[in-house]
């Protein structure tokens, strides 16, 4: 399936507040030797988490659960982290600040995630070490 | 319904619609396809959508799937007390009837029978603000029961259409608005209204079809006095005159005509008119008047200064040093002064005060530097009031060239100043409407545009305050907008009662009179006006605008202290009023366009996120289900259980929008479909509302709870039984905690031990704390199974999400 794509080296945090599509994506990263920061299901311990655990990139979900919200992606920004929107909602819901993230439509299918992943965390640190 | 795949297609109905919605534009197509869809999903042969014809009491087939040619579109169905569509309406529900030869409640339209209609659902579909647009109808050709779950997604369905139809009919009637004819005919009207000149049009038969603003300004008359009468009847005499002579002969002649005369219109104001009359392509007539009174007074004022000038001058003479001696029997006559009185500098009090000193100057410097004057004041009238004089005078020279007397003629201009301060005046008017109009529609918001129509009438009225109200009848109180207040000025209260001020003035402005005081203080004995004193009022000019036959606004200049309106004020303002309410409603349902087309992508946006969330964690939950490597028929048997549970959320979560999910009803509906026995259980605990997200995860966690006890725990054998308690835990300032406690009772552990550590737990013990932030706990305890779950109770709403209190209610439950 995706065999061929590996990810050791990478840092992945991921904000999502499904469980159940949290936990698959982590077990699906770290099947292929990524570290996963999180999952988060709330921003707060996902901030805090930025400034100690250094992402290469994450994956973040717009709906926590209280509406759209874009305060994590804008400071994930700022701390120069690139993110991967995974949502169900269409792009002109994303202020047009954050629409040049690459946005995976829910449900996401295994092998997409994983070359997002791969083609955003490499451009932002090069290839994976190790 | 029948389980979760059927769950799955609908929700997909509801997003292919979604789709769809937003790809198009036009209300048949998308209730055509609504229908469509609403049909297939329901496996039904027909569905229609009626749209509510009030004006007739109809509701007409607007849309439809199935039926023959002929139907949608034409047919009418009567909103009468037997109608099932009427009823659905009334009663904001849905309306069923499986059966309709069994139905006594309602009678039935002809084309429904004849299309083979024995069962039907009527859903009512309401446009946001409770405003019932018409009903969605599904209709099936077999006696059919329709259950709870075709009931919520035709619920959910005629929701989601109100929006979408309320956003396309506004902007189809803003289209209409500013499309073709209307748009064409708003331009004219525009050009019409500003200018300067009457304008009229005349049917062939005489009929005024047409008077545009200056043309009823003109007349004094409102529009409906005017437009639709004739000709003859409206202006009486008119029709053996000379004008009727010119008007029969341009009509029947098809040639222009022209004429001036002079009209006495109501009220004995007679004006000279300056009437052009073109015959149109359509065999009207376009007749345009110009009111030349002004000019014509000019060039009377000429012509009777001429008159005047023999009788209104006054010859006179001085001595040398520039003062009076000599009597001047014309001076006494022009003046009313007596010879006593002018000798001297007595002549000095025959000019306006105002003048006095500027007359004066002008003497004493012409004396002193020997040279000529030509002044022009106001000199007192013996017959009242002042006359506006041109005086001349020139010193006389003796031979050797010294000063012998002065000799001066004193001419009277009145006429012609008047005139000339006439045409200042309505020039500066037609300024002010100019200025005036594009400063309110250079605004968009309807409170910008009383701001910049308050602050022109202010600035020009030196008034303390320009409010505009509007009036709400049926609650009583007036809404008030401070559109300008001068320095200092107190503002008004933003909404004031109307049974405060009731009296005259609101007497006045509910029946459309215009309210003119010049001073409050003088009427102080009414109470009305005793607190409109009281808010810093003593000259008010009110205007009303009468809409449907009430009052709806009104503009109102205030003036902390006494004054006098003027009639052209009064005009004035009535004027602003009128174009300031016209630009109002222009800009508030532009505005309400854009929030019903932003409420209308927020819900479907919403739609879409949640179908996307739904349908992801369907495979997520199918994946886990396939990993425990249980066999074809475990696996397919867990999956129904577990996908119908997540149907029965979602169909908890939009039966009542609006409110939370009963903790209760929730495990209720968990137990009975396990068919578990009543009486084997025991439920416990407050009365408990839980946000969407807690509803969900709960939902799944009984059905697991409750499936592992039907396999193996308390309902697996005889003797078996189950207790689930809960409580809400307070730790304070509004941190309220749920505890809940399943417990399975007198079941052998060993019937239980070879239970699989597997979905459940994971759920419990994992998800539970993910999602609720809470803990969860599964253990094998002697004589049955123990599960405890906690979580916090803080409501976490999504648009979508009902809007729960702030605190949960709890109340003790008494099962």
């Amino acid at each position: 399936m995706s065999d061929h794509i590996r990810l050791e080296g990478f840092a992945v945090l991921v904000l999502e507040d499904d469980y159940y599509l949290a936990d698959d994506a982590k077990r699906l990263l770290e099947d292929v030797g990524a570290r996963v920061i999180g999952p988060f299901a709330m921003e707060h311990p996902a901030l805090a988490a930025v400034a100690t655990h250094k992402p290469n990139c994450a994956l973040v979900d717009i709906n926590l659960g209280a509406g759209p919200s874009f305060t994590m992606a804008a400071t994930l920004r700022s701390h120069g982290v690139p993110i991967i929107f995974v949502t169900g909602y269409d792009a002109e819901a994303i202020p047009s600040d954050l629409r040049d993230a690459v946005r995976l439509e829910k449900p996401v299918e295994a092998r997409k995630l994983l070359q997002a992943v791969r083609t955003v965390c490499g451009a932002a640190s090069g290839p994976p070490k190790g | 319904m029948s389980g979760p795949a059927e769950m799955m297609r609908r929700q997909r109905v509801l997003a292919e619609f979604g789709d769809f919605v937003l790809d198009h534009e036009d209300l048949d197509e998308i209730l055509n396809e609504g229908c469509r869809l609403i049909a297939e999903a329901l496996g039904a042969d027909l569905a229609a959508a009626l749209e509510i014809e009030r004006e007739r009491d109809t509701a007409l087939v607007r849309a439809g799937v199935g039926w023959r040619p002929g139907i949608v579109g034409r047919e009418r169905v009567s909103l009468s007390e037997q109608s099932s569509e009427a009823y659905a309406v009334e009663r904001a529900e849905p309306v069923i009837t499986n059966d309709i030869a069994r139905e006594d409640r309602f009678a039935f339209p002809a084309f429904l029978k004849e299309a083979g209609v024995v069962a039907l659902v009527n859903v009512p579909i309401f446009l946001p603000g409770r405003r019932p647009w018409g009903v969605l109808q599904v209709d099936a050709r077999e006696t059919r029961n329709f259950d709870q779950e075709d009931i919520e997604f035709l619920k959910t369905y005629s929701m989601v259409l109100g929006p979408v139809i309320d956003r396309l009919r506004v902007a189809a009637e803003r289209e209409q608005a500013r499309s073709g004819l209307a748009q064409r005919e708003e331009r004219l009207n525009r050009v019409l209204s500003g200018m300067g000149e009457g304008f009229g049009l005349l049917a062939p038969d005489f009929t005024i079809l047409e008077h545009n603003r200056e043309a009823l300004r003109l007349d004094g008359r409102p529009r409906h006095e005017v437009v639709g009468r004739s000709h003859w009847e409206v202006y009486p005499g008119s029709e053996h005159s000379e004008l009727g002579r010119l008007l029969k002969k341009a009509m029947a002649e098809r040639v222009p005509v022209f004429l001036e005369h002079q009209y006495a219109f109501r009220e004995g104001r007679a004006r000279w008119l300056e009437m052009h009359a073109y015959p149109t392509e359509d065999g009207a007539l376009a007749v345009f008047w110009r009111d030349v009174s002004d000019q014509k007074s000019a060039d009377a004022a000429m012509r009777e200064g001429e008159a005047r000038r023999r009788l209104l001058q006054a010859g006179w003479e001085t001595d040398a040093s520039g003062v009076v001696t000599a009597d001047s029997p014309s001076w006494r006559a022009y003046t009313g002064q007596t010879s006593d009185e002018w000798l001297g500098y007595g002549w000095l009090d025959a000019i306006h005060p105002d003048d006095r000193a500027y007359a004066e100057r002008q003497w004493r410097e012409a004396v002193a530097a020997r040279g000529i004057v030509d002044a022009e004041f106001r000199l007192r009238d013996p017959n009242g009031g002042w006359r506006w004089t041109n005086v001349r005078a020139a010193p006389v020279l003796d031979a050797e060239g010294k000063i012998e007397k002065w000799t001066g003629l004193n001419i009277d201009i009145d006429a012609r100043k008047r005139a000339e301060a006439a045409l200042r005046e309505r020039e500066a008017r037609q300024r002010f409407l100019l200025t005036t109009g594009d400063a309110m529609r250079a605004e968009t918001r309807a409170d910008d545009k009383i701001r910049a129509a308050g602050r022109q009438l202010g600035d020009r009225l030196q008034a303390s305050r320009v409010l505009y109200a509007e009036y709400d009848h049926a609650q009583g109180p007036a809404e008030i907008f401070n559109g300008w207040l001068a320095a200092g000025a107190e503002p008004f209260p933003a909404t004031v009662r109307l049974k405060d001020f009731e009296g005259p003035v609101l007497d006045d402005l509910r029946a459309g009179r215009t309210v003119r005081v010049d001073d409050v203080g003088a009427l102080i004995a009414d109470p009305s006006f005793a607190a409109i004193a009281n808010v810093g009022v003593q000259a008010l000019l009110s205007v009303p605008l009468v809409v449907d036959g009430r009052l709806a606004v009104s503009l109102s200049i205030h003036q902390d202290e006494p004054r006098s309106w003027t009639d052209d004020e009064v005009a004035l303002v009535q004027e602003i009023a009128e174009r300031l309410w016209a630009e109002i409603v222009r800009a508030r349902a532009e505005q309400a366009l854009r929030e019903s087309e932003a409420r209308a992508r927020l819900l479907l946006a919403e739609l879409q996120h949640r179908v996307r969330n739904i349908l992801a964690m369907v495979r997520s939950v199918v994946r886990r289900t396939v990993e425990t490597g249980e066999s074809v028929e475990q696996v397919s048997e867990h999956l129904d259980g577990r996908l119908a549970s997540m149907a029965r959320t979602q169909t908890m979560l939009t039966r009542s929008a609006g409110a939370g999910v009963a903790l209760e009803t929730l495990i209720r509906e968990e137990l009975l479909a396990q068919n578990a026995e009543e009486a084997a259980v025991i439920l416990e605990g407050p009365s408990v509302e839980l946000t969407p997200k807690a509803a969900e995860v709960l939902t799944l966690a009984v059905h697991e709870l409750a499936t592992n006890a039907t396999k193996y725990g308390a309902f697996s054998q005889a003797g078996g039984t189950l207790e689930v308690r809960w409580k809400v835990e307070s730790h304070g300032a509004g941190a309220e905690r749920l505890r809940l406690v399943w417990r399975e009772f007198g079941v052998s552990v060993v019937a239980s031990a070879p239970r699989r550590i597997g979905f459940g737990t994971e759920l419990i013990e994992r998800r539970v704390p993910y999602e609720l932030h809470g803990s969860g706990k599964l253990e094998l305890a002697p004589g049955g199974l123990r599960a405890e779950i906690a979580f916090p109770l803080a409501p976490r709403e999504s648009i979508l999400a009902p809007r729960l209190p702030g605190r949960v209610s709890v109340k003790r439950g008494d099962v």
